[in-house]
């Protein structure tokens, strides 16, 4: 191989464009070669896959060829390759016809799913894959059956977002189940899976998901030179491929959604978004996404609509109070006493009276006990979860202010920023929100109130250059689209809302015609 | 240039605030812009000073980054 | 990357940017105090002459589409006499906008903060301002998108806040007309004329990158007459609150108004709703003058702006302090000198020049086409 070729093969491994089978293994140094020949192919095998104990090769005899039968013990379920297989060599020894190997697969395996592979990688993809690669002598080409995998993860229900009324299944670790899920829900022939292969190590299948005659054009375009560009060893959640496809990283916002609720990412598709299906993770991210969608729950639109609507306010004011309450608090107690209530200062002030800290301390000490404490709550071992809670609450609550730490008020402050910022129905979200509360903090020790308005005034403004896909964050409320509004702060009923919404360009932006609005049945006349 | 452009929009504005406080205070031109100078006392004026110091720093980095990539463009 | 995603500034936007600029720092700041009791009526006088001004404003750019003040300038007077009188208005630009930024920390330092350095603030108001100018226009329009209903909505609540605190007392407005028209021919000219509706100048820098130029017109006359509503709407709030004399007194007399608001004897002190409004007025006042100057910049040297941003911010941050030592001597120069010296001739008599030059010049183009065609 020449200095040149190197460089150039280099060169377009930068590029990471190794997406389709055949290339795949090219920089692991395998040789791409398929021979005739029997014997060259199984020793290029075991060369390959060396020591490892669950690989096997199984010489047999199909229709009177040597042939053999290549694949991963613990990938697929033994018992079904033994029938099918044996099966085959059965039936096919009493016959002493020249098969080639489509006739082969015709005759003894015409229900399997298969693939034929003709060159060296493909049969290792195969392999690895979990399918069971006959090899038969003689033949230029090899032969993949899907013999079905064996353990999964049961269907649950979601861990995470969970829904009082609506349906309870939630996204597996397995792809193929997950883009089933979709499927089943919206039966669609222009609904389409595009699938790449992302990792080069793990060699991960990340699908993306639309509908053809909805999803823009440009969009999409983007969102697969995104997916191409990625180049990364490992992919083991779509959180790794979210960090790659993201405008911009220096965020604390999240710019693509994920959720585990097939019911919310069939609407995200419906919509005019396309879904990101990441084998492995049962989170699938859509894109692009929108500041507002974070404040929406698929059960939104289970739910009557002015419960919905009003919860949705809740959702936004818990969002703003989990931002600036404690720099509120901050603030007031620290710079402007005037601007409160004279009862409300007195009695505040009287429980801070032996406190000895200035309040800055005082709530990041707070602050960040919370902080350990929730993540303790998250990581420790299901046993011992009592513990943690009991003392957390003794901590956080009672003692501290018995002690004499902390006011009264501040626990309130604390505890009731906690729970407002568990609200947001998608929990990156609420995660940015932690960020910002303790620059707000600091910026309201330093400046007070001015502080705190000029950093929302910088968050906005952050928020604004925002874009997600193309698309701006903070659509469709800047820039405004009357259009839009239905479905934002408040959700109007289902029946009103005709348009997908504008700022995804959608190629058929009308939903549905009519107004559809329902009515009594009509008065039979002159009763 | 960036530097250029900051010195003359410094000295201009200098000037038209001088002028205005000369017809303001009925001085001369060259009090009213001493006076500009001057720190007042109890002031925190060092402060608008270092920012435009930075300001000025800043410039002259953009300037020469621009030229440094200009000539590699070249070269 | 696709065209159509990518938004530049539109109508919407254009029409609030225009309401906040007028309105954030008028409606606190207070004007018209040379009418007395009739502020209100010299105010809706000044709205109709400010119509008036936005017309031909646009009436200047209509004739050259798509081309900035600047542009407009070396197209009229040459290119180094229209660059000369460019970079006056450059001046005049970042004069204006460091005395706005002034305006707002005198503020801050009078309501909120008594022992805060001002040029802090000054400093910090400017980054946040550099910071939205260096993301580019666009987002200064999305930002005021976001703030309009906040704006907005707590100017009315000021109003009704201090009406159902039994605070407003519309005896203060008579008599009318009582000195005749004469006081308030004094408000208008030159102080009213000047700011806030002179100073719409600024919006020629804008208005040329917007979307939809052909509607840019009604819509900016529009913007003017609902903010000369709300000035009026402001300033009835002011003298019917706090009785002419202490009216003519207060330096920010909004601020004063909103504090006898007192609703459930909970909601009192409403000190910060004001910080927030001019905040943000004064944050899109400044950006727009910044703006203006930066582009004017870009013409003269013919470089993007960006760059600029930082260093030219702290540049009118420090002239925000320097102009003047003590805030009485900032009004001074603000009643005296500026309406005369600064106003009047960037505002008024430089586009009335070149009115007629840019007429022949235009005629003279087309004619010239036309015949290139023919």
């Amino acid at each position: 191989m020449s200095l040149f070729d190197i460089l150039f093969k280099r060169h377009k491994n930068k590029q990471g464009n190794k997406k389709t089978e055949e290339e795949l293994f090219e920089q692991d140094e395998i040789s791409k070669q398929y021979f005739t020949n029997l014997k060259k192919n199984k020793n290029q095998l075991k060369n390959l896959f060396q020591d490892t104990f669950d690989f096997n090769i199984d010489s047999i005899k199909i229709a009177d060829q040597e042939a053999c039968v290549c694949y991963l013990g613990t990938m697929l379920d033994k018992d079904a390759l033994t029938n099918k297989v044996l099966n085959a060599a059965k039936s096919s020894s009493k016959q002493s016809l020249l098969m080639d190997i489509e006739e082969i697969r015709d005759t003894y395996f015409p229900t399997c799913a298969f693939e034929y592979a003709d060159n060296f990688h493909k049969v290792v993809w195969q392999v690895l894959n979990g399918y069971a690669v006959i090899m038969v002598d003689g033949q230029k080409k090899a032969l993949a059956l899907e013999i079905g995998n064996k353990e999964h993860r049961a269907i649950m229900e979601p861990s995470t977002q969970t829904i009082i009324r609506g349906p309870k299944e939630s996204f597996v670790e397995n792809i193929n189940t997950n883009i089933s899920l979709v499927r089943r829900r919206i039966k669609n022939p222009r609904l389409t899976f595009e699938s790449m292969i992302i990792g080069r190590d793990t060699k991960t299948t990340v699908a993306i998901g639309y509908i053809g005659n909805i999803m823009n054009e440009d969009i999409l375009n983007e969102v697969r030179n995104r997916l191409k560009k990625v180049d990364i060893g490992g992919v083991l959640d779509s959180g790794n491929i979210e960090e790659f496809i993201k405008d911009k990283s220096f965020t604390p916002f999240p710019l693509t959604f994920n959720t585990e609720r097939p019911d919310s990412i069939c609407g995200h598709i419906l919509e005019g978004k396309a879904a990101i299906f990441v084998d492995g993770s049962p989170f699938v991210l859509t894109v692009p996404s929108v500041l507002t969608d974070f404040f929406q729950s698929s059960e939104d639109y289970y739910q009557p609509f002015l419960m919905s609507s009003f919860i949705r306010a809740i959702r936004y004011i818990s969002f703003m109070v989990a931002l600036v309450l404690p720099s509120l608090y901050v603030a007031l107690s620290t710079f402007h006493q005037e601007l409160m209530p004279t009862q409300l200062l007195v009695s505040i002030q009287a429980q801070r009276e032996g406190v000895p800290f200035p309040a800055v301390i005082e709530i990041f000490i707070m602050e960040l006990t919370f902080e350990v404490l929730r993540e303790a709550g998250v990581r420790m071992p299901r046993a011992v979860g009592q513990t943690v809670s009991i003392v957390g609450a003794l901590v956080i609550g009672q003692a501290a202010v018995e002690a004499g730490l902390v006011s009264n008020v501040l626990v309130i402050v604390v505890a009731f920023t906690a729970i407002a910022s568990f609200v947001s129905p998608i929990y990156n979200f609420s995660i940015s929100t932690r960020l910002l509360r303790f620059i707000l903090i600091l910026c309201a020790a330093v400046y007070g109130l001015y502080g705190v308005l000029l950093f929302l005034i910088v968050m906005v403004i952050h928020l604004v250059s925002l874009r997600s896909f193309g698309v701006p964050y903070l659509a469709p409320i800047a820039p405004f689209k009357l259009e839009d509004q239905g479905d934002v702060f408040v959700r109007l009923p289902l029946w009103t809302n005709r348009t997908r919404p504008t700022y995804l360009y959608t190629k058929s932006p009308i939903k549905k015609e009519g107004s559809g609005k329902p009515s009594p049945p009509m008065q039979k006349g002159g009763g | 240039m960036i530097t250029l452009t900051f010195c003359t929009v410094y000295i201009a504005l200098l000037s038209l605030v001088s002028t205005i406080d000369m017809f303001i205070y009925k001085q001369s031109f060259l009090t009213s812009l001493s006076y500009l100078f001057m720190q007042g006392k109890g002031t925190n004026e060092w402060m608008i000073n270092v920012g435009v110091g930075v300001g000025f720093l800043y410039a002259i980095a953009v300037d020469y980054r621009l030229k440094k990539g200009k000539g590699s463009q070249k070269g | 990357m696709n065209p159509k995603l990518v938004e530049k500034l539109s109508l919407w936007q254009l029409a609030i940017l225009i309401f906040i600029f007028e309105v954030g720092s008028v409606a606190v700041v207070g004007v018209g105090q040379e009418a007395k009791q009739d502020a209100w009526i010299a105010i809706a006088l000044a709205t109709g002459i400010g119509i008036g001004l936005i017309a031909f404003y646009m009436f200047l750019l209509s004739k050259l589409p798509g081309k900035n003040l600047f542009e407009i300038l070396v197209f009229c007077l040459g290119k180094w006499v229209g660059k000369f009188i460019g970079a006056l208005y450059v001046l005049y630009f970042f004069y204006i906008a460091s005395r706005v930024l002034r305006d707002f920390c005198e503020l801050i330092i009078t309501v909120i903060f008594k022992r805060t350095p001002i040029e802090t603030i000054a400093i910090t108001m400017m980054l946040v301002i550099v910071y939205m100018l260096y993301l580019g226009l666009e987002v200064l329009g999305r930002t005021s998108e976001v703030f309009i209903p906040y704006v907005f909505s707590f100017i009315i609540f000021i109003g009704l806040g201090t009406l159902f605190s039994g605070e407003m007392e519309f005896k203060n407005l008579q008599p009318i007309l009582a000195d005749g028209i004469g006081p308030i021919a004094k408000a208008i000219f030159p102080q009213l004329l000047t700011f806030p509706f002179g100073e719409m100048i600024a919006f020629m820098m804008i208005i040329p990158y917007l979307t939809k130029f052909k509607k840019a017109g009604k819509v900016s006359i529009a913007a003017v007459a609902i903010s000369g509503l709300m000035i009026i709407y402001a300033s009835v709030i002011q003298i019917t609150t706090l009785g002419l004399n202490m009216w003519e007194r207060s330096s920010f007399p909004l601020l004063s108004a909103a504090r006898e608001i007192s609703l459930l004897a909970f909601i009192e002190r409403v000190d910060l709703i004001i910080v927030f409004i001019v905040m943000y007025g004064i944050i899109v006042k400044v950006s727009v003058f910044f703006y203006g100057g930066l582009k004017g910049i870009e013409v003269i040297i013919n470089k993007p702006y960006r760059t600029l941003v930082f260093p030219l911010g702290m540049v009118i941050s420090y002239f925000s302090i320097q102009i003047s030592d003590t805030f009485a001597e900032h009004i001074e120069e603000g009643i005296m000198v500026i309406p005369m010296f600064l106003h009047l001739p960037f505002q008024l008599f430089i586009p009335a020049l070149i009115t007629p030059i840019l007429i022949w010049k235009v005629k003279k183009q087309q004619r010239r086409t036309d015949n290139e065609s023919v």
